[in-house]
């Protein structure tokens, strides 16, 4: 119980109430904050009645009455007596210093005035106050809030338990090491969400091998509606002091390390970094190590799925990143965890579990409780009509004749872009030479693309469309999603394809025409035709048969396709039918994929492992490219593409030594 | 279909200006003069409740969960709902077993000497809205609401929003009443007191458990340099050793390990905040027993005062 203040009580004269003028009490004075005196001229009057009820009085009466019946009054003879609602010991705000008590905070003297002043909301509008200050309101990590914010992201127990385990026990300072396919990506984006919406971060740094740049900046932009600038977008470029300029930034960690860029970075401060693909910082001796080791940070995930790939050692200092000192130094780690002779065996391997536990998170599939469904590839070879090979010849030549640097007038992106859509089907060409026929060309090329035109437009059937109508029918009534990679060959396809409901998905309809073909595929259609722009983030797990009907040249583009449809969540077996002309470019970049690296087969995340095994700066696609475009003849281009095939499947085999290397390492290194 | 937040913000935008729907996920907001310097001066704004439809739509502004645009309406609407007085006139205490009921929960403050007439009086509360942070290593905030009886001083937690919904009626309402002897400013001291008090093992169980951790990682990064310096200053005595240039490493070892150290205290550091968002007057009537103690040599008077809507009894010495 608080010591009770004296209240407030005044007594005022009738005859001083009947003056024109009085000078009033510091008591009634607080009713009118900056007067202490009221010209009763402006108040009007106070009547009184003999029964001592106050009848009139629009001044101060009217001022006093807002207070309803929080004023209390008496009167007895002359003398009217007023209690009332008072701001007694507003004195020494609700604040004390900081530094673990409690802090300033904003002064609510104004509020209490509103109050004292009669100056009441409605109670819809306070009541709207609390919902909106509610969703405000930051509660502790029990309950996450990162889930309210993505979008279209299915989350799973392990990626909750993950999440919670990074903020509560790491202390936002862990190695996130799942298995590949399990979500890496997400639980490092729930994660920041977490920080962002609590506002403990505000500069937030993701470094990635620069083939993942943008990859990156999709899912953030996708999944937590976050924008952050690329390092290589034309704002950040161009920018002065842009890493210190901009508060979300994905960069490739490779330009970071550079010359100007490191010492800006290394000058910034950052709440949060993430590194992803993190076990290319596994030597203390390589400039991203210094680099990541170098960054002013508070917070620091580093996510990759194969933190040792040679030598315990890797381990030390991917952790040394993250808490210096927890496996004490370099020296003592190997005398106390490593086995003398063999620098990948460790021993007191229960105590080294202890110890790395605390700052690494490694779930498995196995211990995860989802059902991983398989994935089934099936390659459609068709034979091309005399008409389809004539035309794959003259685009062929015709791309042989004129690539080059110095080979004008066709540039290389036209040639490329004539060339991929050869392997879609006669009507993705049609537009693109089309638009060349107009341009101002020399005779040679003018006519070799008009040949090319005609024939392409009188190509209306073709093998491989054949093909696609046999497999559709032998699967039934079973939804299906038709991959294509041109706009033009989509809506041939739906033109051929009217026998069947079927709904067209791709980057030119707006969100709700997505939302509805998404419904309409889900509910009544059978097929779903999409480009590979169209179908980001949706959920099409409720279909298991997809179809190429080309195949992108680069096999991250593959994967993505697949990922629509074969990701958690998936219940039924995948089934994928690739469809390609026999003897074609394609034929053999489907043979090498599929072949030498089982692309069909990989799990959701394995082949960004693989390919950057190859340490090629160029992409797939580019290569290939380059191939088609120099090589002499098919025989030629096919060694050619079969060496490239040994460098992927070489790359296979080292990725699933480290995988088991991993494996047995880690075993038991869970969330928990 | 429109989610929570869709239709939250056109129930506020609706209080501020004129809203309309303008396709799908997306509306067009009309702004009163008055709120226009909260949404930079613009008197239009066209609202888009997914990334993607803010996408196809450049002009408009995306709505969603932690979005500038959601805590600039949580301002503008606490703004306008600051204060409110709510009646409860559907609360319809009664008399009979005060007393007992009182005594069921609270200690007599003194020797009990009579017991005087029970009856209804009206009680008037202040009702205070507070937003408590505790910023750590990590940040969690909560909404308490605090009351306090404006008539003895008497504080409850239990008198939330929740409570006062069923029972609210627009009409004033008055009675028979205690004197009031408490200022605003008094009772939101005594609400404070309460919030403390009950923030209290939490206050201490976060501060434990921040102090914990940040030891044990002072301690393990004080040994991990230790450790470095030691190797460092055992390389001096190494044939060819510049011991300048190794005096120069271990100067830059000790600054990266005091950059640390100070980094750990800020990071584990707990501060404490709580700021009255918004306050109502509750007004509504309890059963009172008036009451003759004897406090020593002194009698003096009291009362025994049972809440219904709280189902709190409390006593109360009068002046």
């Amino acid at each position: 119980m608080i010591s009770l203040p004296e209240i407030y009580s005044l007594s005022l004269n009738r005859a001083a109430i009947d003056a024109d003028h009085i000078l009033l009490p510091p008591q009634l004075a607080c009713f009118l904050p900056d007067q202490s005196e009221l010209d009763l001229g402006d108040a009007g009057d106070i009547r009184v009645t003999k029964q001592g009820e106050i009848v009139s009085g629009k001044g101060l009466a009217k001022k006093l009455s807002r207070l309803g019946n929080l004023l209390q009054w008496s009167c007895d003879g002359d003398r009217i007596e007023v209690r009332g609602l008072t701001l007694g010991g507003s004195e020494g705000d609700i604040r004390e210093a900081g530094g673990d008590r409690w802090c300033p905070a904003p002064d609510s003297s104004p509020l209490l005035e509103h109050v004292w002043r009669g100056e009441f909301a409605s109670a819809e509008n306070f009541f709207l106050a609390r919902e909106l200050s509610d969703l405000s309101v930051k509660p502790g990590f029990d309950q996450l809030l990162s889930f309210q914010v993505a979008q279209g992201v299915t989350t799973y127990p392990h990626q909750v338990s993950t999440v919670r385990t990074v903020l509560r026990q790491m202390k936002g300072r862990a190695l996130l090491c799942d298995e590949v396919g399990l979500g890496k990506t997400v639980e490092a984006g729930l994660v920041t969400m977490e920080y962002l919406l609590r506002g403990l971060v505000k500069r937030v740094l993701i470094l990635t091998p620069p083939s993942l740049v943008h990859q990156w900046q999709e899912e953030m932009a996708q999944k937590f509606n976050q924008d952050f600038v690329t390092s290589d977008s034309p704002e950040f470029v161009s920018g002065v002091d842009a890493w210190s300029r901009f508060p979300h930034i994905i960069a490739s960690i490779d330009l970071a390390k550079r010359g100007d860029h490191l010492k800006q970075v290394m000058t910034t401060r950052f709440d949060l970094v993430i590194v992803d693909e993190a076990h290319r910082l596994r030597h203390r001796e390589t400039a991203a190590w210094k680099l990541v080791n170098g960054l002013d940070k508070k917070y620091i995930l580093l996510l990759t799925a194969t933190p040792v790939q040679n030598d315990l050692d890797e381990l030390f200092n991917l952790i040394t990143l993250l808490k210096p000192g927890q496996l004490k130094t370099a020296a003592e780690f190997r005398k106390r965890f490593v086995a003398r002779g063999d620098r990948l065996r460790p021993q007191n391997v229960e105590a080294l579990k202890l110890q790395v536990s605390q700052v690494m998170i490694r779930n498995r599939r196995s211990n995860t409780g989802i059902l991983f469904t398989q994935r089934r590839a099936q390659t459609v070879l068709t034979e091309p009509s005399p008409e389809e090979a004539r035309l794959y010849q003259l685009v062929t030549e015709t791309v042989r004749q004129f690539y080059g640097p110095d080979k004008k007038p066709l540039s290389r992106f036209t040639l490329k872009n004539l060339r991929m859509e050869l392997g879609s089907s006669p009507a993705a060409i049609v537009p693109t030479v089309e638009r060349l026929l107009l341009d101002n060309l020399p005779d040679a090329p003018h006519l070799r693309l008009h040949e090319i035109f005609d024939l392409a437009k009188s190509i209306r059937q073709t093998a491989k469309l054949a093909a696609l109508q046999k497999t559709l029918s032998s699967l039934g009534k079973e939804k299906v999603v038709i991959f294509t990679r041109y706009l033009s060959t989509l809506h041939w396809l739906k033109e051929n394809l009217k026998e069947y409901p079927l709904v067209v998905y791709h980057g030119g309809v707006s969100a709700r025409e997505k939302d509805e073909s998404i419904e309409r595929f889900r509910s009544d259609a059978q097929l779903l035709l999409s480009t590979d722009s169209g179908g980001e983030g949706r959920n099409l797990q409720f279909c298991h048969i997809m179809v190429n009907f080309d195949l992108p040249w680069n096999p991250m583009r593959i994967e993505q396709r697949i990922g629509r449809l074969s990701r958690i969540g998936q219940k039924e077996n995948v089934y994928i039918f690739n469809l390609a002309s026999r003897g074609t470019v394609e034929d053999h970049v489907l043979e090498i994929l599929d072949l030498k690296i089982n692309l069909f087969e990989l799990v959701v995340g394995e082949l960004d492992l693989i390919l950057g095994r190859l340490g090629e700066e160029k992409d797939l696609e580019e290569t290939i490219m380059e191939m088609v475009g120099t090589s002499h003849g098919d025989d030629e281009l096919r060694e050619r593409l079969d060496k490239i095939g040994e460098d992927l499947a070489d790359a296979r085999q080292q990725y699933e030594r480290v995988k088991s290397l991993d494996d047995a390492l880690f075993g038991e290194v869970t969330s928990g | 279909m429109a989610d929570h937040l869709e239709s939250l913000a056109n129930r506020f935008f609706a209080t501020v200006g004129m809203v309309e729907p303008a396709g799908y996920r997306a509306a067009e907001v009309l702004l009163n003069e008055s709120v226009q310097p909260y949404f930079g001066g613009h008197d239009y704004l066209l609202l888009a409740f997914s990334p993607e439809v803010a996408r196809e739509r450049p002009s408009a502004e995306l709505l969603t969960y932690g979005s500038p645009l959601l805590d600039t309406m949580a301002g503008v609407a606490t703004g306008q709902g600051k204060t409110a007085h709510f009646y409860l006139g559907c609360l319809q205490p009664t008399t009979g077993r005060t007393l007992q009921k009182v005594l069921g929960q609270a200690r007599l403050p003194g020797h009990l000497l009579e017991t005087g007439e029970e009856q209804i009086l009206f009680f008037h509360h202040a009702l205070f809205l507070f937003r408590v942070s505790f910023i750590g290593e990590e940040r969690e905030e909560l909404f308490r609401g605090v009351a306090v009886d404006l008539h003895t001083g008497w504080a409850t937690s239990r008198l939330g929003e929740q409570t006062l919904q069923p029972y609210r009626s627009t009409e004033p309402q008055a009675g028979r009443e205690l004197k009031l002897r408490l200022g605003l400013g008094q009772a939101r001291q005594a609400a404070m007191g309460k919030l403390q008090v009950e923030m209290a093992d939490r206050v201490k169980a976060l501060q434990e458990r921040l102090k914990a951790t940040c030891h044990a990682e002072q301690r393990q990064i004080s040994e991990h340099y230790q450790a470095m310096i030691d190797r460092l200053e055992a390389g001096k005595a190494r044939k060819g050793a510049d011991p300048e240039r190794i005096d120069a490493k271990i100067r830059a070892t000790l600054a990266d390990e005091e950059r640390r150290q100070e980094d750990l205290e800020k990071r584990y550091r707990l501060n404490l905040e709580a700021a009255v968002t918004q306050l109502a007057l509750v007004s509504y009537p309890k059963a009172v027993v008036s009451l003759r103690l004897q406090q020593g040599k002194e009698v003096r008077r009291a009362v025994a005062v049972w809440d219904s809507l709280t189902r709190e009894g409390y006593f109360a010495l009068l002046p």
